[in-house]
């Protein structure tokens, strides 16, 4: 279903305290350089690399406002973009009060029949809608001639809110919010450390039968708990799969490094 | 999952309900005092097996949090809660419970064989509905008031007692290393707090995961294959694979509990 709601009054704009007048305001999307490009050796503890193939993420439930205001902007259209394309890419533009939109909300969530494209390609809609995913990943591993591959799909739904957005919109102006999806996140080796680092060679282990896939059964058959890595706090996981599809929980921030709380 | 236990703390009139729910109310904050349980733990079996009677179990943690599920309904209380909380917007996945709107700060020792309960301090909460307990893993200082000597010092915790099976029994020690900062997060916590209530919190260690699933502090540790000189003495230490295992266990909610009484 798609339900957009813009709510722009004279009465709403003194409300809030903001300047009278509207102006545009504008949602898009990035993978940045990390997915676009890829996570370059440097970015890694551990020496590997990774470029991604495919890279969508269903998003929804956005919302845009000014405080702790109501909305201005509702939108709960769900659309799917493969963020490995350059960006970044238009989610709406719509005309709003003027004002400070520091609260953004946003979600990565399971793909439905109502689901439509945002960048993607009908086949990598399809793929999202038919199995349900918010996220799906394919990439390459590479370190000194050893070469794995991933294609991970994951059915977690994210809310990111309080996202501490920075756009501030103008009368007559226009200004943006940018949804920023941090690749480099799925290779964290922790859960909940603020320093985690950045690492692949665990993963690399976990391709058992070392087809030079690994697959998300590896994943889940690769028990963790003896790592001194890997943290997980009071997850109580304790497999690979797990982790990293935990992680998919982190893949969401706000205009590049803004931070979101999540549920 | 958990099994519930609910301890219904003064609620004395609707109309103070439909008070805390409204907008116009300014939640109260009440002073609740706060104890670590002690008294030891009951002898418990392994996943792998062993009957585990453990003798020494300290843990070196500080600040504790109370949370209420899910999103607060109030801006009032919402501007209570960083009133008495220091408002840190998280790292996506950096952060996870409900609504911190209680703390007890400081650090403190928890001791399961303490000989009784052990004062830890006054919390501070607001009234709500609290579902879970956080607390933040630390290494031991001799400003805890610990002995020169004591092997907790410069560690998070110390465990140690016997683990039996099929007729071997070995001595166990580990030494555990939790990284600062690490917190415990989603300790079951029921209060149904209101203004004018009293209650003591009691923070528990537990052995065993009171909930079907039966989980043990020392599940996934193979204490035969920790004894290769078959003295029937093993030193688990930082950096070993059943310290991993430990620890890990340790930091999950499943074994800590607060109790209200």
């Amino acid at each position: 279903m798609r339900k957009i709601v813009v709510v722009s009054t004279l009465a709403a704009v003194a409300a809030c305290g903001g300047d009278a007048g509207t102006g545009t305001l504008a949602a898009e999307i990035w993978g940045e350089d990390f997915i676009e490009h890829g996570i370059p050796a440097s970015e890694f503890a551990d020496g590997w690399s990774v470029t991604f193939g495919k890279f969508l993420v269903s998003v929804g439930g956005l919302t845009l406002a000014r405080g702790g205001s109501p909305p201005d902007v509702s939108d709960d259209t769900q659309r799917v973009f493969d963020v490995t394309r350059a960006g970044p890419f238009p989610i709406l533009t719509r005309v709003v009060p003027s004002g400070r939109y520091d609260t953004t909300s946003y979600r990565l969530a399971p793909a439905t029949a109502a689901t439509v494209p945002g960048n993607c390609a009908e086949a990598d809609l399809d793929l999202m809608r038919d199995r349900g995913y918010s996220v799906y990943v394919e990439g390459t591993a590479q370190k000194a001639g050893r070469t794995k591959t991933f294609r991970w799909a994951f059915a977690t739904d994210t809310t990111y809110h309080a996202c501490q957005s920075t756009a501030v919109v103008d009368s007559n102006a226009a200004a943006s919010i940018q949804i920023t999806i941090h690749g480099d996140h799925l290779f964290y080796d922790d859960l909940f450390s603020s320093t985690p680092a950045v690492t692949f060679e665990v993963v690399a282990g976990a391709d058992a039968d070392d087809d030079g896939e690994v697959t998300p059964a590896e994943l889940q058959a690769f028990d963790i708990r003896t790592l001194p890595n890997y943290g997980t706090g009071s997850t109580g996981i304790d497999n690979l799969w797990d982790f990293v599809s935990h992680l998919t929980r982190t893949l969401g921030h706000i205009d590049g490094e803004g931070h979101c709380e999540t549920r | 999952m958990m099994k519930t236990m609910v301890r219904v703390l003064g609620l004395t009139a609707l109309p103070l309900l439909a008070a805390v729910c409204s907008s116009d109310h300014e939640p109260a904050t009440l002073p609740l005092p706060v104890v670590a349980r002690g008294g030891g733990l009951s002898a418990f079996v392994t996943a792998e097996g062993y009957t585990v009677e453990l003798a020494e179990l300290r843990v070196a943690l500080g600040d504790l949090q109370f949370t209420v599920g899910g999103e607060t309904h109030a801006g009032l209380l919402r501007d209570a809660r960083r009133a008495l909380v220091r408002e840190a917007f998280a790292h996506p996945g950096h952060y996870a419970g409900g609504e911190v709107t209680g703390q007890l700060a400081g650090a403190f020792i928890i001791d399961a064989f303490a000989p009784g309960e052990v004062a830890l301090g006054t919390a501070t909460l607001l009234e709500g509905d609290y579902h879970g307990a956080n607390f933040t893993f630390r290494a031991a200082s001799t400003e805890d008031g610990l002995a020169a000597d004591d092997p907790l010092l410069g560690h998070t915790a110390l465990m140690a007692g016997t683990a039996s099976r099929a007729g071997a029994a070995y001595t166990f020690h580990a030494v555990l290393d939790i990284d600062a900062g690490t917190q415990m997060v989603g300790a079951p916590f029921t209060l149904a707090l209101r203004a004018g209530a009293g209650a003591t919190l009691a923070l528990a260690v537990l052995a065993v995961d009171p909930s079907t699933e039966g989980d043990s502090l020392l599940d996934g540790v193979d204490f035969a294959a920790l004894d290769p000189d078959g003295n029937h003495v093993v030193e688990i230490l930082p950096g070993d694979a059943a310290h991993n295992i430990i620890r890990r266990t340790l930091q999950v909610h499943d074994h800590w509990w607060v109790d209200v009484r």
